[in-house]
């Protein structure tokens, strides 16, 4: 992940970490493209719009989405707070650092999605430097809406 | 002089690096492991080196980690899974030295020199461990789903030196801890579970160590290998096995939910700790021997692995209680009060 592209906003990281799962585990990238086809998401962290839209074999991402079926906003404080664990995502939900509308169904999908998602990248070899890569983009963002 | 138990150590303890040309290479495992209950705390230590057979990993690569869980009397597991660039990994063969980045271990002086500290979180440590107890091959070449896995325990051994947990310093002597060494061949996901345990005494003096093992299917119903071994000061006293032994679980370890290691794993394993059993007892009988023991459960973290076969995972509970041991073996009464760590594979 030396060589990785500018990763200067959270949209390059989410970018980079599903090229990533694609690269080193695949299988797993296509297991979340066919679970969630053909929604979209509108993840929003540190205030940054990053809208995803998936299809039976890729995660396209647009410029922007008219109707996405889940938003989802967070910071990147919250995310490495789920990841080592000082909170769990119930937890996170309920003080209301991570905000989720839609519907219940689409955010079980989108949650077993979630699920797939971290599966695979705990198998990916370049995972943990994304990361760490994150960690340090996290420490030096400004104190997120 | 040459202390005979470390000699011993030497020779049977060291590494097994496949060779290339070695088909069960590409499920080799191997690790050493510590463990210590001292007074003031639990601690287990993992030095742990496998093939990598995650798909975009390099044919033949290996992946090297370190475990470390400590649990202070009545607090909270500290602890990580630290992952080790395999550049940073150097493991001599002709004795027992290893180095996993700035940690190591290697066999110096009669005894285990043991140096670690935590990439991210704060427990740090440098440890001599001198065996007092002979070692035994627990396992040898027992079948473990579709492969084959090797167990030597050192049972007894004195630690001394500091450990590091947070703001507080520990300075050790004479603390019990506990060693073992596995080495084998197999994928986390095939059809394999385990229940081991050791239990040391908690007052200076008593000259019994006990170490107990299960190896069955995943379901439990076929058995693979159970053994019970018993050591009177250095020497292995006794061994019970197969038929000789019973084993038989109450309730399940309840409270609050164990935390997972590495900690990202909360989010693949949120379950609780109903599979854990509140008490263990295990009965022992051959002749006139006859042995009885409870392990009590106390405290439990999960150390979570990816599985190889599949997305799933397997869940190692590590579980720090008291055992109790009564009975007699040659018509010698045995008593024991101590302290034990059992570990749950499910």
């Amino acid at each position: 992940m030396n060589s990785s592209p500018d990763l200067a906003t959270a949209g390059a990281f989410v970018r980079t970490s599903l090229a990533l799962l694609r690269q080193e585990y695949g299988d797993v990238y296509f297991l979340l493209c066919r679970r969630l086809a053909p929604r979209a998401l509108l993840l929003v962290i540190d205030g940054e719009e990053i809208p995803l839209r998936f299809t039976p074999f890729e995660i396209e991402f647009p410029a922007a989405l008219p109707r996405p079926r889940v938003h989802c906003q967070t910071t990147s404080e919250a995310i490495l707070d789920v990841i080592d664990a000082r909170l769990t995502l119930n937890e996170a939900v309920a003080a209301g650092r991570l905000i989720l509308v839609g519907d219940t169904a689409d955010l079980s999908l989108f949650h077993d999605g979630l699920i797939d998602y971290v599966r695979g990248m705990v198998r990916a070899p370049s995972a943990p430097f994304l990361l760490e890569r994150f960690r340090r983009f996290a420490e030096v963002r400004p104190d997120s809406p | 002089m040459i202390d005979p138990i470390a000699a011993l150590i030497d020779q049977t303890n060291r590494f097994h690096l496949p060779s290339p040309f070695d088909p069960a290479g590409a499920w080799y495992k191997e690790w050493y492991h510590f463990c210590l209950p001292a007074p003031e705390f639990d601690l287990i230590v993992n030095f742990n080196l496998s093939a990598d057979v995650r798909p975009a990993a390099s044919p033949g690569s290996q992946i090297a980690r370190l475990v470390v869980l400590l649990r202070e009397q009545g607090g909270a597991w500290e602890g990580d899974v630290d992952t080790i660039p395999v550049r940073d990994v150097a493991i001599r063969p002709e004795t027992i030295d290893i180095t996993f980045g700035h940690n190591r271990v290697r066999l110096r002086n009669g005894g285990f020199e043991l140096s670690l500290a935590l990439q991210n979180r704060p427990v740090a440590l440098t440890l001599f461990l001198e065996p007092v107890a002979l070692p035994l091959l627990m396992r040898s070449n027992t079948p473990v789903g579709q492969g084959r896995i090797n167990w030597i325990v050192v049972p007894r051994l004195r630690a001394g030196g500091t450990v590091i947990a947070g703001e507080r310093v520990y300075r050790l002597e004479n603390c019990p801890a506990y060693h073992d060494h596995n080495w084998g061949s197999w994928l986390w996901g095939h059809d394999l579970a385990w229940e081991w345990g050791f239990a040391l005494p908690t007052a200076g003096g008593v000259p019994w160590s006990i170490v107990f093992d299960r190896t069955t299917d995943r379901g439990r119903n076929r058995l693979r290998e159970l053994t019970l071994a018993v050591w009177r000061g250095e020497k292995l006293h006794r061994v019970f096995t197969q038929n000789e032994l019973a084993v038989q679980s109450q309730g399940y370890l309840t409270g609050a939910r164990p935390p997972k290691f590495p900690r990202v794993a909360g989010l693949l394993v949120p379950g609780s700790t109903g599979d854990i059993p509140r008490r263990l007892l295990i009965s022992a009988r051959q002749g006139d021997d006859a042995l009885e023991l409870l392990f009590e459960a106390a405290a439990s973290a999960q150390i979570v692995i990816p599985n190889e076969t599949d997305l799933d995972n397997t869940v190692i509970n590590e579980v720090t209680g008291r055992l109790t041991a009564r009975g007699q073996i040659r018509q010698e009464p045995l008593e024991l009060d101590g302290r034990g760590i059992f570990e749950f594979l499910t």
